[in-house]
């Protein structure tokens, strides 16, 4: 069923719809073109008219090899749906990543005149994966889609060996094997990666701190303190609103103190005593940077990385706990002795002698049964573990790769400070605990935090509410 | 027109006193209501610096439709938009279609649990969508309807039932019966007599439900995030709201968006006030 | 309103001939029976709403789950669940606060809207239009939408724009969505801009109802303004402010899109209501049946809600 309807060549209908209601026909006429456009089956013949391809002779593909949702010639009289972004596709709203891309489609596409695929394109993201939780168990999923990395392990029954396209390599960072690999088989292609790090204002960190960029808490308490009198500014800035980088973020300070959300039957474990008194670290430490006033409370209600970027920008905060893709985007929007004057470093830590970052990105997975298919798939994805082509994505994208040879052999990334603090940072990166009990983990951390940061509960106070709800969740 | 020929000092006087009690209303009105959309407008007709810059620049230092040409180029929106306004006019076109005839039934009928099925109709109302997304999921799947319009425009007609025979009803029942009586002594039959009698006294109400309707399908965001994935067949709803990145939100593209959204409708409720005000004329002329 | 139905044509014509009169009499039948005018619109009402209405009913009783296809019964045990949640009584008060305070908000700046306009429209006064499409501009645009405008407009640093204006005036800076009280408060009055619109146009509309006699009749009998307003408008658009009550008590319940992207619900629980406590539950942890358990609880608040207004509004046979 799900198959059938999803098949027909979009564009099409529409233009018969829209052609519809051009000639005047009434609402009922239009219901039915409606209907019929989108059940009609857009199999072989029928979908290869709407888009103006010149109609090829015999075996041979017509047309081009990329359309606006497709990839592949349309002429091709096999189908598979692909649920993705536009980061991954020809059509990417930056250009320069979009040809990048259309180069490894082409290729693919010429090497498969049989097959077309048809993409859907997914905007929404936290929503996507609610999305295709809900496909998958109703065995609606599509054959090939887009798995944020820390929903892989989630999804381990269910998704199809891709090892012909992660295999064949052996420097992937530790956390690629740690997530996608189960039973000693590859699950999902990890492409590129992203990591949390300090940012901190050189000429600043230079005036207050003989440019050491602080290790840990007490360092950075007493530096931000330093340039908050000084300066008239923040001292450190980091999400403390509603959504998932509250957590993600500063889930590094948790794991560096030996901190573990869930174990590995996918059961919290805050409740034993090690973990519990991480937490409430950490919840104490969000307090302290209300109490020495580093930190602005307003922190509670950012839910951004844009507010932390333009905070930083606009000389309102000296240090701020952000992603590796900002730097990139500063760079878009600033001068250079603007943006030049932001490093990254290692997010400071209670204790200097451990270090930790959260890692996320995008995997691709493939949900399928079908041999032919999976084979089709895995062809595509091993485009995106090709070196070369992983180089050009993430320097075009702002992405990480997530093969330590290309941060070593590409100039690009060898030759960059940033790129060459990030790499370090990934050795210790650490991906979330991908069990479905984490969203409320991850919901219930930010609770606690908003709680702490705007005093409406002491640190234990909120952890043990937090370990109650979590708890509950998982029993009940 | 016919009502304003009375005279008299006391009808002065009120002039003034509600006139300027109406201009306050106004002013005070304007100033809230507007403000958000035109510090949306003022968003996304700025440049990116400006978006979130100290100091804040109240009026833009210069006027740039970049972001607008970005979306228009480098977005579906146009389709989004016109999917839109198929849905809208369709869900509004099935609802008076249902609702009309059961709406004078309620009003005008007498029979034994009306009352009981008219609050049972309300019920329905009270269910949050979002709870029911579920079920009509599954039900969507069944029928091969999911990623398609016509199965949103199923479920928006089959979600706004309620709340529209209601309105409708509620409109119907201000319309004395009196009016009825009459055309039925000159011989009309039912149907008749709601075509030609009460259906033009109640034009403003059936304006209302159509407008509500129309809207609501035009805003409505969580039932078409579930139904459609083909980001060809979003709504604008959705198109809009993928302006929202993974990391952060790109507020000159939503704005720019929500503006090029607003439109159409604003459009709609222009060509529709001088409707609105002659259906009001009617009304008063026949009651 | 009298809801006296005229029988006097229901006998179907005693003339013509015999098919003739089977066939019209059928017709007639047909026409004052009120089954075929309500049978359309009953039909999908029970498609779209009864059959969702048993399964969310039904759901609440078990422990289904977004994450697999089986699931088992659980009895009352979700209601359990949700009743001893660590901060639903929090969540429930922080729902009657918002919920209270936006419906007063709305219809009573809808009513204001409403009547101004209707004089202003009577009297031609200048600025009708413009005002009553500043007001429908902000229900246009959809809730999630509306909280990233109105977060953007409240961001606590010189530099959102209320901030802006109110240390230009010499205030000191608002923290408009990270103080908990304050963040409430901001996520009330942004859902009545967002709502407002439409108690407007449904009591101007209802306004438009009144039979201008009615008032002229009260003129002549010497009423004032007030008075007129009290006999004569609240009366005949008390069913419309029934049921305007009751729908934008219901939306305002179930509405969770605009504070999703305004505050999330924080900071803490501050402004999460039951509605989006009940989203967190069904699409982030999953848990269907506990979802399905926190709605059917909301239904039962709105039952309540409607007869309370019923008691109010409405009298026996209004309905």
């Amino acid at each position: 069923m799900a198959s059938n309807h999803e098949e027909s060549d979009p564009a099409e209908s529409i233009n018969r719809r829209r052609l519809l209601g051009l000639m005047g026909l009434g609402g009922a006429v239009a219901l039915a073109g409606c209907s019929g456009g989108n059940d009609g089956s857009g199999n072989g013949g029928g979908g290869s008219t709407g888009d103006g391809s010149e109609s090829g002779g015999g075996g041979s593909p017509s047309g081009e090899p990329l359309g606006s949702e497709r990839i592949g010639y349309s002429s091709a009289s096999n189908t598979v749906n692909y649920w993705t972004q536009e980061d991954f596709i020809h059509t990417a709203e930056n250009t320069n990543l979009g040809s990048v891309h259309e180069g490894m489609l082409t290729t693919w596409a010429e090497e498969h005149p049989d097959w077309k695929i048809n993409v859907q394109i997914q905007t929404n993201l936290e929503q996507f994966k609610t999305k295709l939780l809900q496909a998958n168990a109703s065995n609606n999923a599509p054959p090939m889609s887009e798995v944020d990395s820390f929903w892989v392990p989630q999804f381990y029954g269910d998704l199809a060996s891709v090892d012909e396209a992660m295999q064949e390599y052996d420097d992937w960072y530790p956390f690629v094997e740690n997530v996608a690999k189960n039973e000693g088989s590859w699950r999902a292609v990890w492409q590129n990666t992203d990591c949390r790090a300090l940012y901190y204002r050189k000429d600043l960190l230079d005036e207050y701190n003989e440019g050491n960029p602080p290790e840990t808490w007490d360092e950075l308490v007493d530096v931000g303190s330093a340039i908050a009198d000084g300066e008239n500014m923040n001292g450190y800035m980091y999400n403390g609103g509603r959504w998932e980088a509250t957590t993600f973020d500063n889930l590094a300070h948790f794991w560096a103190l030996g901190g573990t959300l869930i174990d590995d039957q996918g059961a919290p474990v805050l409740d034993e005593s090690e973990n519990r008194s991480a937490l409430v670290e950490v919840m104490k430490w969000f307090k302290r940077t209300i109490d020495s006033g580093i930190t602005p409370q307003r922190v509670a209600n950012i839910n951004d990385y844009a507010q932390l970027r333009e905070a930083a920008l606009n000389d309102q905060t000296a240090m701020f706990l952000g992603g590796n893709w900002q730097i990139s985007t500063m760079k878009s929007m600033v001068d250079e002795d603007v943006w030049s004057n932001w490093k990254v470093a290692p997010i400071p830590q209670k204790n200097a002698d451990i270090a930790a970052t959260g890692v996320g990105g995008w995997t691709k997975g493939v949900f399928t049964d079908d041999e032919e298919q999976r084979k089709v798939a895995v062809d595509l994805y091993s485009l995106f573990t090709d070196s070369g082509n992983m180089a050009q994505r993430c320097r075009e994208g702002g992405f990480l790769p997530t093969r330590q040879s290309v941060f070593e052999e590409n100039e690009f990334f060898s030759e960059d400070e940033y790129f060459q603090v990030y790499s370090k940072l990934l050795e210790n990166g650490r991906a979330r605990p991908g069990y479905p009990i984490y969203t409320t983990v991850s919901s219930e951390w930010q609770i606690a935090a908003g709680e702490v940061i705007t005093g409406q509960s002491d640190p234990e106070t909120a952890v043990r509410n937090m370990i109650n709800n979590v708890n509950s969740e998982y029993d009940g | 027109m016919a009502t304003q020929s009375r005279s008299g000092r006391s009808r002065f006087e009120d002039f003034d006193r509600y006139t300027a009690a109406t201009y306050a209303v106004y002013l005070l009105g304007l100033a809230f209501f507007i403000f958000p959309v035109l510090w949306a407008i003022s968003m996304s007709v700025r440049p990116r610096q400006e978006v979130i810059s100290v100091p804040l620049r109240v009026i833009p230092s210069e006027f740039t439709f970049e972001v607008y040409r970005n979306v228009l180029e480098n977005s579906d929106i146009l389709r989004w938009v016109w999917n839109s306004l198929k849905i809208a006019l369709l869900e509004v076109a099935g609802i008076l279609f249902l609702v009309t005839p059961a709406a004078y039934a309620f009003s005008r009928f007498r029979f034994k649990g009306k009352r009981a099925v008219l609050l049972a109709i309300l019920l329905f109302q009270m269910i949050s969508p979002v709870v029911i997304v579920i079920p009509l999921y599954n039900m969507m799947a069944q029928f091969g309807l999911l990623n398609t319009h016509i199965g949103l425009i199923a479920l928006y007609i089959g979600l706004q039932v309620p709340f529209s025979v209601w309105l409708l009803k509620s409109y119907f029942d201000t319309i004395p019966e009196d009016l009825d009586k009459a055309a039925r002594i000159d011989g009309c039959n039912r149907l008749q007599t709601l075509w030609h009698v009460l259906l033009p006294s109640v034009m403003p109400g059936i304006a209302v439900v159509s407008i509500f309707n129309f809207v609501f399908s035009w805003a409505e965001f969580v039932m078409a995030f579930t139904v459609l994935n083909d980001s060809k067949l979003f709504t604008i709803a959705m198109g809009v709201y993928s302006f929202q990145g993974q990391y952060s939100t790109d507020y000159r593209a939503i704005a720019a968006a929500s503006v090029i959204a607003m439109i159409p409708l604003l459009v709609m409720f222009l060509a529709l006030q001088r409707y609105f005000v002659s259906g009001l004329t009617d009304g008063a002329v026949k009651g | 309103m009298s809801t006296e139905t005229d029988t006097g044509t229901k006998d179907p014509s005693v003339t013509g001939t015999e098919r003739l009169r089977s066939a019209l009499g059928r017709f007639v039948w047909l026409q004052e029976n009120p089954i075929p005018w309500v049978f359309p619109a009953i039909a999908v009402l029970l498609a779209f709403r009864l059959y969702p209405l048993v399964e969310v009913v039904r759901m609440s009783f078990t422990d289904m789950s977004l994450l697999s296809d089986s699931y088992s019964y659980v009895g009352i045990e979700q209601y359990l669940d949700v009743l001893s949640a660590p901060g639903f009584w929090t969540m429930a008060r922080v729902t009657l606060i918002f919920v209270a305070i936006s419906v007063i908000g709305q219809i009573v700046l809808g009513l204001i809207l409403a009547m101004a306009i209707d004089y202003g429209v009577k009297k031609h006064i200048r600025g009708s239009v413009s005002t009553r499409i500043a007001v429908l501009s902000a229900w246009v645009i959809p809730g999630i939408v509306i909280g990233i405008i109105w977060q953007l407009m409240m961001i606590e640093a010189p530099y959102g724009v209320l901030n802006f204006f109110l240390t230009q005036l010499g205030f000191d800076v608002v923290a408009w969505l990270s103080d908990p009280q304050m963040a409430l408060l901001s996520v009330i009055t942004a859902n009545t801009w967002r709502g407002t619109a439409f108690s407007m146009i449904m009591l101007y509309a209802g306004l438009q109802q009144v039979p201008q006699q009615l008032y002229a009749a009260a003129k002549i009998d010497g009423a004032s303004a007030i008075q007129r307003f009290r006999h004569v408008t609240i009366p005949q658009i008390k069913p419309v402010v029934f049921i305007n009550l009751v729908l934008i008590t219901i939306y305002t319940l179930n509405t969770f899109d605009m504070i999703i992207s305004l505050t999330g619900g924080g900071p803490g629980r501050a402004t999460q209501v039951l509605a989006l406590f009940m989203y967190f539950k069904g699409f982030q942890s999953f848990n269907l049946g506990e979802a399905a358990a926190i709605a059917v609880l909301m239904l039962l608040v709105n039952v309540v809600m409607t007869f309370v207004y019923m008691r109010f509004l409405i009298e026996e046979e209004g309905i």
